[in-house]
């Protein structure tokens, strides 16, 4: 004890700290109590060494926020533009797959606010990926594009 | 301080597509980094490909020579030292190690919950011999002891990320074992369909498969303007691979892209970071989701 208590004052003396910083780590150490103050060395050991704070800790935040979705966007394109479809018909198609392959869903009805509106609403129950492959596989069926591949067989 | 095991073993997500440059690093790095803080939950990336792109992404030379020297990369969790010979593996393998002893800290945060952090398990160019070994029994224990070793993390973690290499190598195997989800990112490009199906029969024909892990497709470097997207409508019109396509997709960003004068992750970029963390949060939530954490 009495050498590795020897080794790390000789450590402290030959880092440059000010008295000061010395007391103050001192003066923290008793406060924290050894175990915390292991934990953290511990800690340290695990961190990349040339990492400075700011790209190491993370302070708990709220602030990220999403992008508003585009996937009634996304949708209205696809049927609407793409195809030629009117709204009304969209819904109707929509619809009729959604229950397919959700058959005990209660579908809301139209929205006086619009398709889009009615699609977010529509995304509360379905999850928008299923939504968008739903509309991409009724767009398909219309529009052919060239194939994008080779068949893999 | 010691990490309380858990009852039920995490996710472990497979980081992988046939095709090579589709941004599955790119992707383990900066999707990964940003659930472990949105989400705040304790998540593990290991660097699984020999070329180890994402360790010298996110950490700087002399730390990894550092960790290199004391045995902190994934090469330990494979075998307890190098041999002699590329071409041989050590014979008796032991246990693997404990997670402590060979991931490092990237980040954690500050003051509260220590244990909700992110951890990196560096990548080792020596796993190149693994390649290079074509009698699999000769393999199969190191196999065993990187399972374990999985096996084991996820009781510590609430999820595990494996950036794996583009080939349909012995470490391609060993992570679709380890594998409850595949995360298959895909270029809107000529040839990614084909390269996704190649993986889906690759999946489907792999016997050591038990239980086939699950397919979550991400779309990665869809441009902003002028965007033709023929290939995103073929891929969400799938009957296989549409339903499992996010509906979130990652843009094309020079935020994103690795510089040779910043080592570190991409939403923690001074000035930069904002101009991708939104649509990052967006990939989040819907990841989250799909993987019930």
């Amino acid at each position: 004890m009495k050498s590795a208590y020897q080794s790390i004052c000789r450590l402290l003396a030959s880092s440059g700290y000010h008295d000061r910083d010395i007391a103050e780590f001192l003066d923290k150490l008793l406060r924290m109590g050894p175990t915390s103050v292991l934990s953290d060395i511990r800690d340290l050991r695990h961190l990349p060494h040339t990492s400075s704070p700011r790209h190491v800790f993370d302070v708990p935040t709220d602030r990220f926020v999403p992008p508003p979705s585009e996937t009634a966007l996304k949708i209205e394109r696809l049927l609407v533009h793409d195809v030629g479809m009117s709204k009304t018909t969209a819904i109707e198609h929509l619809s009729k797959e959604i229950l397919l392959r959700f058959p005990n869903l209660q579908i809301p009805p139209e929205s006086r606010k619009g398709f889009r509106s009615w699609l977010m609403r529509l995304s509360t129950l379905v999850p928008e990926k299923e939504l968008l492959h739903v509309a991409t596989s009724i767009r398909n069926r219309s529009v052919q594009d060239s194939p994008t591949d080779w068949r893999l067989k | 301080m010691a990490i309380k095991p858990k009852k039920n073993p995490c996710p472990v997500v497979a980081v992988l597509n046939m095709k090579g440059g589709v941004g599955k690093t790119t992707i383990s790095a900066h999707v990964f980094r940003h659930l472990y803080s949105h989400l705040k939950k304790r998540v593990l990336l290991i660097d699984f490909d020999p070329q180890f792109n994402l360790t010298q992404a996110v950490i700087s030379q002399t730390d990894y020579e550092e960790y290199k020297a004391a045995g902190q990369t994934i090469f330990s969790v494979m075998e307890d030292s190098a041999t002699s010979s590329i071409f041989k593996v050590s014979s008796n393998l032991g246990p693997p190690p404990g997670l402590d002893d060979v991931s490092v800290r990237l980040r954690r945060f500050a003051n509260t919950d220590p244990e909700v952090n992110l951890l990196l398990v560096p990548g080792d160019f020596d796993l190149v011999k693994y390649s290079m070994i074509g009698d699999g029994k000769v393999l199969e224990p190191v196999k065993r002891r990187f399972l374990k070793f999985i096996d084991d993390a996820r009781l510590e973690r609430d999820l595990v990320c494996i950036d794996c290499n583009p080939s349909s190598s012995f470490m391609t195997i060993c992570a679709l074992q380890a594998a409850t989800h595949v995360l298959v990112p895909v270029r809107p490009d000529r040839y990614s369909m084909l390269g996704l199906k190649m993986l889906n029969r690759f999946i489907s024909d792999v016997p050591q498969l038990a239980k086939k892990p699950e397919l979550i497709v991400l779309l990665n470097g869809v441009k902003i303007s002028g965007y033709d997207p023929t290939v995103e409508n073929a891929l969400r019109s799938d009957p296989d691979f549409g339903p499992a396509t996010l509906a979130n997709s990652l843009h094309v960003s020079k935020v994103l892209e690795a510089t040779a004068g910043y080592t570190g992750f991409a939403t923690d970029k001074r000035g930069q970071g904002w101009r991708v963390t939104p649509r990052i949060t967006a990939i989040v939530n819907e990841l989250g989701a799909a993987l019930r954490l």
